[in-house]
């Protein structure tokens, strides 16, 4: 079993509505893959799939190597998940919750436990109905990571936290990657964080992979070029095929190319003009990514 | 040991269920009390089913609320083994508590048997979870309905037991094994983080992440004021129609049905009770005779039957009201900011209870007259309008006790979790309070409702009314609304 998640056709409706469409995926094991799209996409459809809360109405779906319909204890034991929605039980305080889901582990890392406490500076004796969104947020981390998963799956787990907090958060999960050897995917809108983590990319529209690839190799496929003119004006679009998004504005523009076929030398001569080529992070490339642009 | 504690410690929370079980007892004192025990039978006597099935079942609700609780929470379904160990700990209570209180029961009358009591106190605590559990509509039905008979018809369910026991067994076992089936199915579990949770507030139902997925439900069906009909004019009873929209969306009148179709469960009680009271008349006459005696209890007719169900009628009337302060409620909602000053928002929620008061009085009194008047009709009873009917003593009673539940429900709206069970413990003790006044004023005085009865009625009414009004004007302009 080299995958820790492995989606063959899988597709799920609601009503009529295809909300994952022929989605065929894998997940290695020790990845950190980052799970990207617009709202309603289909990440978080995905994520319930790969925990078995959701079944597919078509396809196979397959995590630690077991039909997601029929995960069991064991494989229960291995995932860890922070879903986007966090509903825990209001009523008891941080420590009795952490105490009441430790009871479900074999396995439970209280020096983990207390270190993360610590370090996302969460008071044991609240209760949890009376802490804030990003509290809450850092108390489904911390009941999701203390038992060493082997798949930690995490949906939107740092949009309500402040910038030290998210930092600290990655920090962690960096952390996890490497004391467990753990394979983590993780679906979020904040691209900048995403990026400091992940290695591969994995992008929905539509209900459909888009794009599937290392996160070092989309770097390198795509380049931003900036151009400007001195004399006249540019074109009012670019035909070349290499170009994959552009952005005129009279004597400059922001041209954003694949790569591979890009010949930066040859087009400051036919348009005469300078060019500066610049490296794209994720949070430019985003569009690109979900338009599915791989050839 | 571990696997027991997955579920234990979700009903620990102590100060609902001890508080619950304590008003619990006292209603069960209160009702066996008002209802002579039967001379008891071979196998289950009458006061000994009541409490042993009654009490467990109560407790059981309990359970069943904390149960869903936990099932729509979103961390529950990846926890490993949590169906077993969830299950096992159910189980474990359910034994343990009906163990106890068949104990209790024993010592007062020796001639029980343990095990069969037992086991129905055990089934009784499967019977109230699902009561309360969005797995199955028609299971939840069934057993509230079977909860029904045997609190009011105890005497009868005894003997029945007692004469059909082998039956009786099997069926419970059989209602219990699915009563597990669906409450710790598979499907279960996969699938209620993404129900809304009822709108029914219990116990455990009060907190604000459940009472917010009710919110998203309300949002998702309707819009915001803005899309209110025409003739909106900003005056008080202008925002009440809108509260009115708020909650129920377009078509108000749907939801009253609905809240009136739930007569459906009283009145198959009722039928069910004649289908057990020995009788010389045709099944028709008899029910129509029955449904005309617990309805309108004439002063010109004897009591029908062994145990006319007058206390039905009395709790159910009770049931009714805390329902639609609670489950249906008309307000605007808490959390949006209105253009209304503070002083506007209390004279709103103030005129919106009122309209809901008097929509439930006006929808139960005409029903019970329409209902009781058909029956008398089946029974061939003469049609006589000379005396007060005996459901405007508890109809009364349960509207001079309406705000006391109205504020506790806008308590509940912004107070942290203790005193929600504060607000919840105030319901169950008004709830015991309730009977317990409206048995003893309707058996201690006269059939007819009299003058004083009726001034000092008024009276009340309109000091309750006065005293809520104070009160949410003091709450809306010192408290935080949110």
């Amino acid at each position: 079993m080299n995958y820790a998640i492995e989606f063959a056709g899988l597709t799920k409706r609601f009503e009529q509505v295809a909300v994952l469409d022929d989605v065929t995926l894998t997940i290695g094991k020790s990845s950190l893959v980052g799970l990207l799209g617009r709202n309603g996409s289909g990440k978080t459809t995905l994520l319930r799939h790969v925990v078995g809360q959701l079944l597919p109405t078509a396809g196979i779906a397959e995590t630690l190597g077991r039909t997601t319909s029929d995960l069991r204890r064991d494989e229960f034991e291995r995932i860890g998940f922070v879903p986007q929605e966090i509903r825990l039980l209001d009523w008891m305080t941080v420590s009795q919750h952490i105490s009441y889901v430790r009871g479900f582990y074999k396995r439970w890392d209280s020096e983990r436990e207390s270190r993360l406490l610590d370090e996302l500076e969460l008071d044991g004796n609240m209760q949890v109905g009376a802490l804030s969104t990003g509290d809450v947020q850092k108390l489904a981390v911390v009941l999701a990571v203390c038992h060493h998963p082997e798949l930690l799956i995490l949906d939107e787990p740092v949009s309500n936290l402040d910038p030290i907090a998210r930092s600290l958060m990655l920090e962690f999960l960096l952390e996890v990657t490497r004391e467990d050897d753990a394979t983590i995917v993780i679906s979020s809108h904040v691209l900048r964080d995403v990026e400091r983590i992940v290695d591969w990319v994995v992008c929905l529209n539509h209900g459909r992979v888009m794009t599937d690839e290392a996160l070092d190799e989309l770097k390198e496929r795509y380049a931003e070029w900036h151009v400007t003119k001195q004399d006249g004006k540019l074109p009012a679009s670019f035909t070349e095929s290499f170009v994959v998004e552009q952005e005129v504005n009279g004597r400059e523009a922001r041209v954003i190319v694949r790569s591979d076929g890009a010949d930066a030398e040859s087009f400051r001569a036919a348009y005469s003009c300078e060019l500066v080529v610049r490296a794209l992070n994720l949070e430019q490339l985003f569009p690109v990514l979900i338009g599915g642009d791989q050839a | 040991m571990r696997s027991l504690l997955a579920f234990t410690s979700l009903i620990a929370r102590p100060a609902t269920f001890l508080w619950g079980a304590l008003a619990v007892i006292v209603v069960t004192i209160a009702v066996v009390g008002v209802q002579e025990p039967d001379v008891p039978v071979l196998i289950a006597s009458d006061y000994a089913l009541l409490v042993c099935f009654g009490y467990p079942f109560v407790a059981g609700t309990l359970a069943g609320m904390a149960l869903r609780e936990f099932q729509s929470s979103s961390f529950a379904w990846t926890l490993p083994g949590v169906r077993s160990r969830t299950a096992l700990g159910f189980l474990a209570c359910a034994l343990t508590l009906s163990m106890v209180v068949v104990a209790l029961t024993l010592s007062g009358d020796v001639t029980q048997n343990l095990v069969l009591l037992t086991g129905f106190g055990t089934a009784s605590f499967y019977l109230g979870a699902v009561s309360v559990h969005p797995a199955s509509r028609w299971l939840g039905f069934a057993s509230s309905l079977l909860a029904l008979l045997v609190v009011f018809e105890s005497g009868h369910m005894a003997r029945l037991i007692d004469t059909y026991l082998l039956t009786s067994v099997s069926l419970t076992a059989v209602l219990t094994g699915l009563c597990m089936q669906q409450l710790f199915g598979l499907s279960v579990f996969r699938g209620m983080p993404s129900i809304p949770t009822s709108p029914m507030a219990g116990a455990f139902s009060l907190n604000a992440s459940l009472r917010m997925e009710r919110l998203k439900l309300v949002t998702a069906t309707h819009t915001h004021v803005d899309e209110l009909p025409a003739g909106f004019d900003h005056s008080i009873w202008s925002w009440v129609r809108a509260a009115a929209y708020e909650s129920y969306g377009p078509q108000p009148v749907k939801v009253a049905l609905r809240s009136i179709s739930r007569l459906g469960l009283l009145f198959c009680l009722i039928v069910l009770h004649t289908l057990l009271e020995p009788r010389s008349v045709p099944l028709l006459e008899m029910i129509g005779k029955i449904t005309y005696d617990a309805l309108f209890r004439p002063p010109y007719l004897a009591a029908i039957g062994d145990r006319p169900p007058y206390v039905a009628v009395s709790l159910w009337i009770a049931a009714m009201g805390a329902g639609i302060v609670f489950a249906t409620p008309l307000a605007l909602r808490s959390k949006l900011l209105y253009p209304l000053a503070r002083r506007q928002r209390s004279q709103i929620a103030h005129r919106a209870s009122l309209a809901l008061g008097a929509t439930f009085a006006v929808l139960m009194a005409a029903s019970f007259l329409i209902v009781g008047h058909l029956a008398g009709w089946l029974a061939d009873y003469p049609l006589r309008m000379d005396f007060i009917p005996f459901f405007v003593r508890p109809l009364l009673g349960t509207l001079i006790l309406l705000p006391s539940a109205q504020y506790a429900a806008v308590l509940s709206l912004t107070s942290n979790f203790t005193k929600q069970y504060g607000a919840a413990f105030l319901l169950i003790m008004g709830m015991t309070a309730f009977v317990t006044v409206v048995l003893a004023w309707s058996f201690l005085l006269p059939s007819v409702l009299t003058l004083t009865e009726m001034v000092l009625s008024a009276a009340l009414l309109i000091a309750s009314q006065f005293v809520y009004r104070r009160a949410l004007e003091k709450r809306y302009t010192q408290a935080d609304l949110v």
